[in-house]
């Protein structure tokens, strides 16, 4: 199980983001793509957090219904996966928290949105970190790095041959090859920091949730969005995670 | 997604199990001012009134008047500085590097190395179980095998805080005349 692997750690997302590649024969390169990745990773930050007011997600916020507003294409596209997310958990996913009446917004094109009710209010808090993970994968894949992980805070994705083990938090080891592990603690009452899972979308009740939700899925923002589905609903053997492939535990 | 179940040495996780390391404080350096042919350190000390003045700007307290800045130049010229810090979190102690440019701004921050103070991991044997697959053999120790951790609740808030402290160190600094 021993490998040369070089990392790299910096913040974003609220939390600490690190890369770990398989060490290079061309140091160039991995410095290259630990670049590249880090500035995809600023990319999701930048438009996708709620604390920005320069954000997407707050100038979303602060729209009138019906207006159009230009977006990074990224943002457009978590949008896109978040409502069609929404629609297949029976809106246990929802971004806008049960703030919306119906849909919240609209995609007018790959670089525009449309707020479709007054009252919205999106937190992209539930899949964005899944996303940026995503993106960094792509990136480093991109610069020609055939093997490593990017970690988002514990939403984190393996890409390349063999196994990386992974420590879950109050529960054990595993070991993950090719895909994305998220994982999410709902602490009931003791809940450390702000939990958007713990509103039902439908009703905006506020639910007490005692337990901690890892999925694995093909990729993190996958695996990041389903973690709330399984909380909410309360099943490891939701529909959904068939649909996606994607395995679940509860504990 | 493929996924196993890994024996690991119980005796490996201590108090403080998790240890990780990203970049030295050397490396630090030189990644974050790659056109540096020098790095000369700067020990910076402020009077109480810097102090103050420190705190204002930071929006938290200063916390220490020995401030010890790395200040990264080409051919005798300040390119920048570099400043190295602790943050303890909850349970956690994040060594942490900031570049600044001689304009003031933020330029990178990199995290040096992170360690957990909370242990216990494995607790749940029970709930191990619910992993299917086979287990593989060669334990592994937390910290040397294993980097990574999933349902950490790892947060930022202390880095950016001392970020900011860092950011209003270096002004007072500057404006006293100490650093270029």
């Amino acid at each position: 199980m021993t490998r040369a692997v070089i990392r790299r750690a910096q913040p974003w997302l609220g939390t600490i983001v690190s890369i770990e590649l398989a060490e290079d024969d061309d140091p160039a390169r991995s410095a290259h793509a630990f670049t590249r990745a880090f500035a995809a990773i600023e990319r999701v930050h930048t438009a996708m957090s709620a604390q920005l007011p320069t954000s997407d997600v707050a100038r979303f916020n602060r729209a009138r219904e019906g207006a159009v507003f230009a977006c990074d294409p990224w943002t457009v596209r978590v949008l896109q996966l978040a409502a069609r997310l929404r629609r297949a958990s029976g809106g246990l996913f929802d971004v806008a928290l049960g703030t919306a009446r119906a849909s919240a917004y609209g995609m007018v094109d790959p670089r525009h949105v449309i707020k479709l009710d007054r009252k919205a209010q999106i937190d992209l808090g539930g899949i964005a970190k899944g996303y940026a993970v995503d993106r960094a994968v792509a990136t480093l894949r991109c610069c020609g790095i055939k093997r490593g992980l990017v970690n988002a805070g514990g939403d984190l994705r393996a890409f390349g041959p063999g196994r990386w083990p992974i420590l879950v938090r109050g529960a054990g080891a595993l070991a993950l090859e090719r895909g994305a592990l998220a994982t999410s603690q709902y602490l009931a009452g003791r809940s450390p920091y702000r939990n958007d899972a713990l509103i039902t979308p439908a009703t905006g009740a506020v639910r007490e949730i005692d337990r901690a939700i890892t999925v694995a899925a093909r990729n993190c923002a996958l695996a990041d969005a389903l973690t709330k589905v399984i909380a909410l609903s309360g099943t490891t053997r939701h529909s959904l995670l068939r649909e996606v492939q994607g395995q679940a535990w509860l504990r | 997604v493929r996924i196993e179940v890994l024996p690991i040495v119980l005796g490996a996780l201590p108090a403080s199990a998790w240890a990780v390391d990203y970049l030295t404080a050397q490396q630090a350096e030189s990644l974050l001012f790659p056109q540096a042919d020098a790095f000369k350190t700067v020990n910076l000390r402020f009077d109480n009134t810097q102090l103050q003045e420190i705190g204002q700007r930071a929006g938290i307290p200063a916390r220490s008047a020995q401030w010890g800045v790395r200040l990264a130049q080409r051919a005798d010229a300040p390119l920048g500085y570099v400043v190295i810090d602790n943050v303890i979190g909850k349970f956690e102690l994040i060594t942490y590097a900031v570049a600044v440019g001689t304009d003031g701004a933020i330029r990178q921050i990199e995290i040096l190395s992170y360690r957990e103070s909370h242990g216990g991991e494995v607790r749940l044997p029970a709930w191990r179980k619910q992993f299917v697959g086979k287990t593989v053999a060669g334990p592994l120790r937390v910290g040397d095998d294993i980097a990574n951790i999933s349902g950490a609740t790892l947060s930022c808030t202390h880095v950016t805080d001392g970020v900011r402290r860092i950011v209003a160190v270096l002004q007072v600094a500057r404006a006293s005349g100490v650093l270029p």
